[in-house]
């Protein structure tokens, strides 16, 4: 810091910054979280808040399968069955369907290779026969629907995000092409540019964080997706 | 101001970003201004570049912010649909691999951490207008 900065108010505001870095705020903002774990917690939320529109129940499990009342999520991706973590499990009333929504997940996709999902909505008899073949990740078929999300800050950067997107999208959704979407806070245009010309509506979300339309349709389009599944 | 009270003052803020771990958000603004000004044809002055990082720097803030409150929200809501709550009692992130300790998610925002964000609100408004501090063109 520069007591005598040639700018006048620069030193006040990397006060400020330092300060603001001591507080809560500055515990998300660490090194190794990005921003992106609350990020995926509150898409994570999203879907929630979106099956219960859809007038699915909505309950927390644990890894194990017991009903817990603290979500804990994931910081860095891990296998399914790993470690002591938290899902939620989406139910019909008549319990005829149900699925579960993770964080940080491997999946299998449909090459034999394991990919990371942000967050994923899952058919849940998949854990029945996960455990039955001693599979460490679910199968790309037993995926409804993932979101990769990305924490972005400046308003000009993700192009090389969109490029990896299509590999994803491709190993998950194999060809009917419709299982995932591409979530940012900010990116460049370039970015949805490559999705205009490359998918249909649905694939990609950008500025999505509270109080913005794009959450809102966000949220919307989950609606849809559990709706059409469900149907 | 000339550019190379830019530059200082583009190396102070770095410098306090790394030894703060978030040399992270300086490359997502690099690998931004480097986008730019491939399209460009020049490089970004310092000023350029001063300004983006503050910018960067004090929208992170806010979108930590309005995203934490905003999954407090989501999860504490009643559903307008079937009137039902979630049962959260806490939010915690933890690595798989143990190598740091849990977080918690605050579920109410705290006095220091309201006044601190205040601050640097206050401060990068300041900051925005100082002559010399210009935005990408």
């Amino acid at each position: 810091m520069t007591p005598t900065s040639p700018i006048p108010g620069l030193p006040a505001f990397l006060a400020a910054l330092d300060a603001a870095l001591g507080t809560r705020i500055g515990r998300t903002l660490t090194s190794s979280s990005h921003g992106s774990d609350v990020y995926e917690a509150y898409l994570f939320a999203i879907v929630l808040r979106a099956a219960m529109d859809c007038g699915l129940s909505v309950r927390l499990e644990n890894t194990a399968g017991r009903a817990t009342t603290t979500l804990r999520l994931r910081t860095a991706p891990s296998h399914i069955d790993s470690g002591n973590f938290t899902h939620a499990v989406l139910s019909r009333s008549d319990g005829t369907e149900e699925l579960e929504v993770h964080t940080g997940v491997y999946v299998t996709g449909t090459s034999g290779a394991e990919h990371e999902c942000d967050v994923v909505v899952l058919q849940r008899n998949d854990r029945r026969q996960r455990r039955r073949q001693s599979r460490r990740s679910p199968r790309s078929s037993a995926v409804v629907w993932a979101m990769e999300a990305k924490f972005y800050v400046p308003n000009n950067v993700g192009i090389a995000k969109a490029r990896e997107y299509f590999g994803l999208n491709l190993e998950l959704s194999g060809n009917s092409g419709r299982r995932t979407a591409l979530v940012v806070t900010r990116s460049g245009s370039s970015v949805e540019k490559v999705f205009a010309r490359h998918t249909p509506a649905g694939h990609f979300y950008r500025g999505v964080y509270p109080g913005q339309l794009a959450a809102d349709n966000l949220r919307a389009h989950v609606r849809q997706i559990l709706a059409r599944h469900l149907a | 101001m000339d550019e190379t009270a830019a530059d200082r003052a583009e190396a102070d803020l770095r410098g306090i970003l790394r030894s703060r771990g978030l040399a992270w958000l300086e490359q997502q603004v690099d690998e931004g201004l480097s986008l730019s000004s491939g399209q460009q044809s020049e490089p970004p002055s310092a000023s350029v570049r001063l300004a983006t990082l503050i910018e960067a720097v004090a929208f992170a803030f806010e979108l930590v912010e309005g995203i934490e409150a905003g999954t407090i929200e989501l999860l504490l809501g009643r559903s307008a649909v079937s009137d039902e709550l979630l049962k959260v009692e806490a939010v915690e992130f933890a690595d798989p691999l143990g190598r740091e300790e849990p977080r918690r998610l605050a579920r109410v925002s705290d006095e220091e951490g309201d006044s601190a964000m205040d601050a640097l609100r206050a401060a990068t408004e300041l900051l925005q207008g100082e002559p010399g501090i210009r935005e990408e063109p």
